[in-house]
């Protein structure tokens, strides 16, 4: 039972850190119809950035909220200068460049902050002692912050995507964009938005993550977190913000209960059973769980 | 993407015209393989080793530059090749030849269980399927340690990786050695792909890439042809990290069969040239010489940006690639049509 | 006065332009039909004069010059379209298609006027917090004519209005559009295949042929010439 709790709240951490991924790629998807395979390597990029102002003795909120703007201007401008011209030529060269920025900011990550893992202070208590006891399981202050920290950015956003009017220009951008443009919608700038947002969210995700990683900060932080993220956001339907959210919530419990209950798969096929199951679904529903049925731009 | 048009041109051509080139063509290439065995060994090692990712690069441009369907999985089928390879030269004590055809046999196998989810998916949701298998297959090395070494690796005894007596080739010359099979066995794939596309099969396939729906309706089977194109594709790709397990003797999971390997296969493949016959040569020298010419670049650190970059330029700049650009300045012949034609 | 002023406008897809050479005019304040088979290049000149496809030539509008504008910077100087296929935003509610037809306008009387349209068309009053994917084809078209005509344009391009409508629907449609203009004063650019009741609403009519203009007037001019009548319009 003690054990169950602490599997399942680890599982939740993580599962939340998923969720922020995978709505950042639904985000990116309703935009530009593609999947952003350096969305979690530009997360990576801003987490560094946050961590370095740490060193320098900044508070870790100012250089949360400081990533959060870097990435927001990284993400904008890759819209506008490489994804946009990319997806006038096709599908394939736009997934080309996302594959190319997937390993250039990696390897430009390398380059500034060096290949060593870095320790990074958390925005929450970390120390031994501060957790809470469940049915004498701990649940640590750590994760408690994350779940938190996580509810209420994945509230802001559906807040800002359904209740405003920016969210309904986006709304409208993603559902038919030539009849937004129509509209007097400017539908360019409102997809650089978009892409901005999600890089924001991926900040978020990035700096929950790393404190909490057993890669610590470093270049493999967060190749793990793409690939559950995009394994929750095809689970839940790469169109339905909803459906990101319970898809990475799921795979991060899943992930947790299955390494610690099923023998078999064990610590190493991780990433392989959520891709397994991203396959599954792919393949018996393209739509996803929670997806609707216009799948593919035409 | 656009290409050349793939249509079969009329027998028009002069008879003696048709001998003269492929001799001609057969005649150069035995000259530069002559001149190339005569460079310093490492130099005839560094060539060896692009015609081995020359060989890989042409078994992924079946499946992304003529099909149409970009693959980030062949790192998966790279490392099948060349774990089948090294496993059983060091466990069964096979020579390295005759493990070629097992490697090659699984690499088909592999291939074509990747091709099956193409029947029903395409596009970025195909990408991430085929991404799965990069990311499964190194998974499965740590989880089979006992058979593959695990994360630590696995590394073929040099003795076990002599080239056979019949060569002529003593064991202190095995870069000779890998050079000239890598050599024969890319000559044998390319004609592999030449006669595959120019088949009817071919056809279906090129006819699939470019309108779907018009090719069903004219009776291709799309199931039919993607499972098999990913599985051809997948046993030359093998037979490419076969070789590479031969070449290199140690394998491990994290330096060559992760996706960055699949992200190096595709860019050598842009550069040299999407669904061109040569285009995977030149992609093989271009992604063994962009690391080597950055090494001294920060540490060796710098490569993962230079392909990154390299590969945006490529999409924006030259987006046929270095052959599919000659192809179009109608360098190999004077006539644009046939050389597009001869060497699609 | 011309609200609307085009002179030597030629647009296409690919290298051979689908219209060529056109010159229309759409005076303030009235209806302005063009006419002509499938294939004549009307819904070519509706998306040319909305900004969706690059042209060459004149295209004034309001005394601006709106040639090769994007799509949404010529909906904001108020020329709004009514797309084939209704442009319906179907994963959005009702009440969010009218928001994003008002998107524009910066005054606070957005929610009245939502409140407004869905009094004169209840059938979307009914359905206002539902997706609009849900609307029949008829409410559609009421639908994009209101998410238009909220914005308060002072044009309104139609294309095609009455296809796969039931006629009585259609005659509904004409009807409103005639109240709209007696009402509020919009211009109206209409493209219609139906030339019965087209010419019943326009005053001024351009026939469309190839791509070029074969035949301009009143809309009396063409009821009563006999020869146009029957080359043309079959009727």
């Amino acid at each position: 039972m003690t054990q169950l709790i602490e599997r399942l709240s680890d599982g939740l951490t993580n599962g939340f850190v998923y969720a922020l991924i995978a709505l950042a790629l639904v985000v990116v998807f309703k935009a530009s119809s593609t999947v952003n395979f350096a969305q979690a390597e530009m997360a990576l990029f801003t987490t560094y950035v946050a961590w370095w102002m740490t060193t320098r003795g900044i508070s870790i909120w100012l250089a949360l909220l400081a990533a959060c703007v870097v990435g927001f201007i990284i993400g904008a401008a890759i819209e506008r200068t490489l994804v946009r011209p990319a997806e006038k030529r096709g599908e394939m060269p736009t997934l080309l460049i996302l594959v190319a920025l997937f390993t250039a900011i990696n390897a430009i990550d390398g380059l500034i902050w060096g290949l060593e893992y870095h320790s990074m202070d958390g925005l929450f208590p970390a120390g031994l002692d501060d957790y809470v006891s469940v049915a004498s399981a701990r649940i640590y202050y750590e994760d408690i912050g994350v779940w938190a920290a996580a509810i209420i950015a994945l509230a802001v956003c559906f807040m800002v995507i359904n209740k405003t009017r920016l969210g309904l220009l986006m709304r409208a951008a993603a559902d038919n964009p030539a009849s937004a443009a129509l509209s007097g919608i400017n539908v360019g700038k409102v997809y650089t938005f978009g892409w901005g947002s999600a890089a924001v969210i991926g900040s978020i995700a990035g700096i929950l993550i790393a404190p909490i990683s057993p890669h610590q900060l470093s270049m493999a932080t967060m190749f793990p977190v793409l690939i559950y993220g995009s394994a929750a956001a095809i689970i839940g339907g790469l169109n339905s913000l909803g459906g990101a959210v319970v898809g990475g919530l799921t795979l991060g419990l899943a992930e947790s209960l299955i390494t610690g209950y099923v023998g078999f798969i064990g610590p190493q096929l991780h990433q392989t059973t959520a891709l397994a199951v991203m396959v599954i679904v792919l393949l018996v529903r393209p739509t996803g769980i929670f997806g609707s049925r216009r799948l593919e731009r035409v | 993407m656009t290409r050349e048009s793939t249509l079969p041109k009329p027998a028009s051509l002069p008879a003696k015209r048709s001998l003269m080139r492929p001799a001609v063509i057969g005649i150069v290439a035995v000259a530069l393989l002559v001149a190339g065995g005569q460079l310093p060994d490492f130099r005839v090692s560094q060539i060896a080793s692009m015609l081995i990712f020359a060989i890989a690069i042409s078994g992924l441009n079946l499946v992304a530059g003529y099909g149409g369907m970009l693959s980030l999985g062949h790192s998966a089928l790279f490392g099948v090749g060349g774990y089948t390879t090294a496993i059983l030269i060091s466990e069964m004590r096979l020579t390295p030849l005759s493990t070629m055809p097992i490697a090659i046999a699984l690499g088909v196998l592999v291939g074509a269980l990747m091709g099956l989810p193409a029947t029903r998916v395409k596009g970025i949701y195909l990408a991430l399927v085929t991404l799965a298998f990069a990311v499964a297959f190194p998974e499965f090395l740590k989880r089979f340690e006992e058979l593959t070494g695990g994360a630590g690796g696995l590394v073929v005894r040099s003795v076990d990786l002599a080239p056979p007596a019949w060569s002529g080739f003593d064991r202190f010359e095995r870069s000779q050695w890998m050079y000239w099979l890598s050599a024969v066995v890319l000559v044998l794939c390319l004609f592999l792909v030449r006669n595959l596309i120019r088949s009817r099969r071919g056809l279906s396939i090129t006819a699939l890439r470019d309108n779907e729906i018009a090719a069903t309706v004219c009776g291709v089977s799309a199931a039919r042809d993607r499972i098999s194109l990913f599985a051809i594709s997948g046993g030359i790709t093998a037979a490419g990290g076969s070789l590479y397990a031969m070449y290199i003797g140690a394998l491990s999971p994290e330096l060559s069969f992760t996706v960055f390997t699949s992200i190096q296969l595709i860019t050598g493949l842009i550069i040299g040239g999407v669904a061109t016959l040569l285009g995977p040569l030149a992609g093989g020298v271009a992604i063994v010489i962009i690391p080597a010419v950055t090494l001294d670049l920060a540490n060796g650190q710098a490569y993962g940006l230079v392909f990154g970059v390299v590969l945006i330029v490529v999409v924006f700049l030259l987006p046929d690639g270095i052959v599919g650009r000659l192809q179009k300045m109608r360098v190999f012949t004077g006539r644009s049509q046939s050389a597009a034609h001869t060497s699609t | 006065m011309s609200l609307l002023s085009v002179r030597g406008l030629s647009a296409g897809y690919g290298a051979a332009p689908v219209i060529e050479d056109i010159d229309l005019d759409v005076r303030a304040g009235e209806i302005t039909v063009i006419l002509g088979a499938n294939g004549a290049g009307k819904t070519t000149t509706m998306r040319a004069l909305s900004g969706e496809i690059k042209v060459s030539g004149s295209i004034e509008f309001d005394g601006t010059q709106i040639a090769n504008l994007r799509p949404d910077q010529i909906a904001r100087r108020g020329m709004r379209v009514v797309p084939q296929g209704r442009g319906t935003l179907t994963s959005l509610s009702v009440r969010d298609n009218l928001r994003v037809g008002a998107s524009a306008r910066t005054d606070g009387d957005i929610e009245r006027d939502i409140t407004s349209w869905t009094d004169r068309f209840p059938a979307l009053g009914r359905r206002i917090d539902q997706p609009a994917g849900n609307l029949s084809g008829g409410e559609q078209q009421m639908l994009a004519l209101a998410r238009a005509l909220i914005s308060r344009p002072q044009l309104l391009l139609c294309d095609e209005p009455s296809l796969g409508l039931a006629p009585v629907i259609v005659r509904e449609l004409f009807a409103f559009l005639r109240e709209i203009q007696e009402s509020l004063g919009t211009a109206m650019l209409l493209v219609e295949q139906n030339a019965n009741l087209a010419l019943n609403l326009a005053t001024d009519v351009y026939l469309l042929e190839v791509g070029r203009t074969v035949a301009q007037g009143s809309a009396d001019d063409f009821i009563n010439n006999d020869a146009i009548r029957r080359a043309y319009l079959g009727m």
